[in-house]
């Protein structure tokens, strides 16, 4: 069973009981209720993606963003699209939630709360098994990251979804 | 000669108070007068170039003109090999060690160096001062005489009869014209109105013809005319000119110089203007700051060249005279200075409150585009799909964000107004109970409890009915983005009639964690949101004005970790009653 601390209203959904987070962290839980702010959310039945641990891990994406809103857009669209989605508007707690289920690609927004901490910053940076994509402008990732992983505000919403979505493939494809 | 301190010190303690005691540069002179210059890099390059951390619009400075370093706690100013050189305190140096006051000009530019604060070092001051009572400490002291400043004043402007001492009265004609000088400069903070004061005192004081102050102009380095006068009988519609030789003169040497017969003074031979010109006694001193010649004064007293070896008339300049001016000019030239200085800071701080203001608007403006992007996409993906769900999702984000800009552009009205409420007679319960309404879809998506207590029989009073809505909007809105993060969240919203004080309230009460002591301070701050990205800063204050704009005020309760509590008070006025003034200490008592 996940357990995750300090934040109640970060939740497990799922369409039925299915084992997709690694570190033997399994997700238990019911339909989503709407009025979640935060989720964690797999694939719904009707996803093309198949159901296997490892399969679903390499499609699993990570949103932190403090905007209810963006999280709304980027969840429907990917999981629509095959992914399976965690998400918080926290940045140490998805620096938690990044360790803990080392998901393939993680979209980090600098406007998140405590994005602006470094410790928390040099974390995501650090992972070595996530795509970091970063939404907003911060000199260290325009250096570190490829320049398709560093998307300023405001941005649109195609270009973002189909970076993301090569970097699932590319994960799929036998990339770490 | 004593500067004008106190403006200075403002200069230097506003400049120091900007930004939390980081080391800076400020300008003080040049084209970029006004900027602030944080050094915040370990090294901050200066230079014309625009790759510089410091880019000085100056072409007397060199591409890469100079260099501060961080040394420890410390700043060093490095000369790189400049043209033109880098000066400190007027002093030439290639490296030195920056202390805070210290003037650094390279090129025309000027610039005031301000060092990180530090703990002083000095004793507490406080420790070794005590006011005591006099009986207690058996203070024999008695006051023999007291003099208040109208006397002092009067001391000095009146005319004691020196007729006995031709040099007392000339000290105290002397102290008399620096006293009121000094008055002069301490009283405005503007130049051209300074400039004229000091030119009516010199007419006043001596029996010239003509006069003008001219200062340098930044951007030619120019002389232009700033202030003119002519005496009484003096044509004033004829031109004045002034002999570039006396002016050239005077700024190059910096001294201030006294013509009684100019055919016969060897420094203007060369020119010889003149005589051309006329001019038969001229004084002309400079205008001698702290930093530099900012201008000269030029007084004369004329006769057409065809009088010039007519008229035999007796000196009415003297070295007496051109010492004073020395001495005005140098008092002239520091309240110039100190009033330049001051306006280069009122409009820094102007021109960083437009920035704050704008970085602070198109930030919110630009979360409102995301969000309406979002919905767009989601939209247009459910419309390609045909799936009427998330073409659902879209349209209620899009929605929101129409909300939210209509939001933003109301405050932002109502903020940058100033008006007299339309008051209208309306019933308060009617009007907070739609403000509830309109807020119960937010509440129900945050999870908040909205409750909704009404006081009865409020009789219909005369507000503004545009107004009032948008002030409880905005707290209700405070208080249910305060709450939703509880367990429980929950919001009450209650009205009040003080029918013995003529007073209502509504008040509006969370459960959220409260606000600490020291943030209560800031929240009716415009653009100090405590919501991080979610706030616009707008809303309380835009409540505040709206509030006392009605008479009334805002006033908070908050205990952390129990809520907060919002009253919004004002005096209630019935039809055809006039609305007594504010009263905003006069309040409900707690509920």
């Amino acid at each position: 069973m996940l357990t995750l601390e300090r934040d109640e209203k970060t939740r497990v959904c799922a369409c039925s009981r299915k084992e997709f987070a690694q570190g033997g962290a399994v997700l238990e839980g019911s339909n989503c209720p709407s009025t979640l702010v935060e989720s964690i959310m797999p694939l719904p039945c009707s996803g093309s993606a198949s159901h296997t641990t490892s399969g679903l891990a390499r499609r699993l994406v990570l949103l932190v963003d403090q905007s209810v809103e963006t999280r709304e857009v980027l969840r429907t669209i990917l999981e629509r699209r095959g992914a399976q989605i965690l998400e918080t508007s926290q940045a140490r707690e998805g620096l938690e939630l990044l360790r803990t289920h080392r998901p393939t690609v993680t979209v980090l927004d600098l406007g998140a709360h405590d994005a602006d901490n470094e410790e928390i910053r040099d974390g995501y940076a650090d992972e070595p098994d996530t795509s970091l994509v970063v939404l907003g402008m911060a000199k260290r990732y325009k250096t570190q990251l490829p320049s398709a992983r560093v998307v300023q505000k405001p941005y649109h919403f195609g270009p973002l979804i189909r970076t993301i979505e090569a970097l699932l493939n590319e994960s799929v494809g036998g990339r770490s | 000669m004593k500067t004008n301190q106190p403006l200075w010190l403002l200069v230097i303690l506003v400049t120091k108070c900007l930004d939390d005691a980081m080391p800076s540069l400020f300008v003080i002179q040049g084209r970029d007068q006004g900027k602030r210059f944080v050094l915040d890099d370990p090294t901050v390059t200066l230079g014309r170039d625009a790759s510089n951390s410091v880019q000085l619009h100056d072409t007397e400075v060199s591409r890469r003109h100079a260099e501060i370093h961080r040394e420890g706690k410390g700043y060093r100013l490095v000369d790189l090999k400049s043209s033109n050189g880098t000066f400190v305190n007027s002093q030439e140096t290639q490296s030195l060690e920056l202390k805070t006051g210290d003037r650094v000009q390279i090129g025309r530019t000027l610039m005031l160096f301000t060092g990180a604060e530090e703990a002083s070092s000095a004793p507490d001051i406080f420790t070794g001062v005590d006011i005591v009572n006099q009986i207690q400490q058996h203070d024999g002291s008695r006051i023999i005489k007291s003099i208040g400043q109208q006397e002092s004043t009067q001391y000095l402007a009146s005319s004691v009869d020196d007729s006995n001492s031709s040099w007392l009265s000339h000290a105290r004609s002397n102290v008399q014209i620096m006293y009121r000088t000094a008055l002069a400069i301490s009283h405005t903070l503007d130049i051209d109105q300074l400039l004229h004061r000091i030119m009516e005192l010199i007419f006043d004081w001596v029996a010239v013809d003509r006069g003008v102050i001219m200062l340098v102009d930044e951007e030619t380095s120019e002389l232009l005319p700033r202030v003119r006068r002519n005496r009484q009988g003096v044509r004033s519609d004829d031109r004045m000119m002034i002999s570039r030789t006396i002016l050239d003169y005077v700024m190059g040497h910096n001294e201030g110089v006294l013509t009684t017969n100019a055919r016969e003074d060897d420094r203007w031979d060369a020119g010889g203007s003149i005589v051309r010109l006329g001019v038969r006694e001229a004084i002309c001193v400079p205008l001698q700051g702290r930093y530099g010649v900012v201008g000269v004064i030029y007084i004369d007293t004329y006769t057409p060249p065809g009088k010039i070896l007519q008229n035999r008339v007796n000196k009415r300049l003297s070295e007496e005279h051109l010492k004073m001016m020395v001495a005005i000019g140098h008092q002239a030239a520091l309240a110039v200075e100190d009033t330049t200085y001051y306006s280069a800071m009122v409009q820094a701080e102007r021109l960083a409150a437009i920035g704050q203001t704008i970085a602070t608007l198109s930030h919110h403006i630009k979360n409102i585009l995301q969000g309406i992007r979002g919905g767009s996409f989601l939209i247009e993906e459910g419309l390609k799909d045909n799936a009427p769900d998330v073409v659902g999702k879209g349209w209620a984000i899009v929605d929101k964000n129409q909300e939210k800009i209509s939001n933003l552009v109301m405050d932002m009205l109502s903020f940058s107004k100033e008006r007299e409420p339309e008051m209208v007679l309306a019933s308060l319960n009617d009007v907070t109970s739609d403000v509830i309404e309109l807020m119960q879809s937010r509440a129900d998506e945050c999870g908040v409890i909205l409750e909704w207590h009404p006081m009865e029989k409020i009789p219909d009073l005369l507000f503004d009915v545009d107004l009032l809505p948008r002030a409880i909007l905005n707290v209700l809105t405070n208080a249910i983005d305060a709450s939703e993060e509880e367990d429980k969240a929950l919001v009450k919203v209650s009205t009040a009639f003080d029918s013995a004080e003529m007073k209502i309230a509504i008040v509006v009460e969370d459960n959220g964690p409260g606000i600490p002591a020291g943030d209560l301070k800031e929240i009716f701050t415009i653009f100090k949101s405590q919501k991080g990205a979610r706030g616009t800063g707008l809303g309380l204050p835009v409540s505040q004005k709206i509030m006392r704009e009605h008479n009334g005020d805002v006033r908070v309760d908050s205990t952390i970790g129990k809520g907060s509590r919002f009253h919004l008070e004002m005096p209630a006025v019935l039809a055809g009653v006039t609305a007594e003034k504010p009263s905003a200490a006069d309040t409900f008592p707690d509920s």
